[in-house]
């Protein structure tokens, strides 16, 4: 053991622990705009197409619409990752848990509403909230401590 | 106002002996090196902008300190490119977290009743 090379009182403790706590919200602050702008721009492009591919006809517009909107997440990752100045840990289970839920619910409001209500816009204005719905509220979850 | 003093040294925790100020990391001890290990801590990885910003330091004075913790064993040092801007990304090592939270636990002791583990 070496021989003491400073001192440090009560209230210098506290004050490291003071410190290591506002780094630590620092991060998360960090990383709850990225969140925010990362999964709300990604359920806000979806909102606006998603409609779209049951609403326009096939061969008539459908087809290029799910191309733009594959093309609109494409760019809000790649942008988000290169933006990405934090990555708070425990985080990527999250970031998985809201894809994977994302994924079932577009998979099935897609395929029900491509096999039973195309051109219906009572079924694809709803659905379009409830599909971007994981990835809102994933902002916001995501955000959380 | 209760004094302790700081024996520890990296690698070297001070186990078996009462008084925390022996579990006290002299490399972390440092009130920047304190800040930057905290804000790694909290993260799976960090940008080094992010962490001068958020330790509030300049670029010369982060990097001499992450020189000093990365020596240390404590964190690691990622170069890489996001595009074509080269970006350099800063973590803790399992080592560092170990050591951290040491320290944490200690600075908890010494600081008494009433301060929680941030």
């Amino acid at each position: 053991m070496s021989e003491p090379t400073s001192d440090i009182s009560v209230h210098e403790a506290r004050a490291g622990l003071e410190e290591a706590a506002r780094a630590r919200r620092a991060v998360q602050s960090g990383e709850r705009r990225y969140w925010f702008a990362y999964l709300g721009s990604a359920g806000i492009a979806i909102l606006i197409l998603f409609p779209l591919i049951g609403l326009l006809p096939v061969g008539g517009g459908s087809g290029a619409v799910t191309t733009a909107w594959s093309a609109a997440i494409g760019m809000i990752v790649s942008y988000g990752a290169s933006r990405r100045l934090v990555r708070r840990r425990g985080r990527f289970a999250r970031h998985a848990v809201i894809w994977a839920t994302w994924a079932l619910v577009y998979g099935t409001a897609l395929a029900v509403g491509v096999a039973f209500f195309r051109g219906q816009l009572a079924y694809w204005l709803p659905m379009a909230v409830v599909v971007s719905a994981p990835l809102l509220l994933g902002a916001w979850w995501a955000s959380r401590p | 106002m209760g004094v302790a003093a700081v024996t520890a040294t990296a690698g070297d925790p001070g186990a078996g002996q009462a008084h925390p100020r022996h579990r006290l990391d002299a490399v972390i001890h440092a009130p920047m090196r304190l800040s930057i290990m905290a804000t790694l801590a909290a993260a799976d990885r960090a940008e080094f902008g992010f962490v001068r910003d958020t330790v509030e330091v300049s670029d010369s004075v982060l990097s001499k300190q992450v020189a000093t913790l990365e020596a240390a064993g404590y964190i690691e040092v990622c170069n890489g490119y996001v595009g074509k801007r080269p970006r350099t990304w800063l973590s803790i090592t399992a080592a560092g977290r170990r050591a951290f939270e040491d320290h944490v636990a200690a600075l908890v002791a010494i600081a008494g009743p009433g301060d929680a583990r941030p």
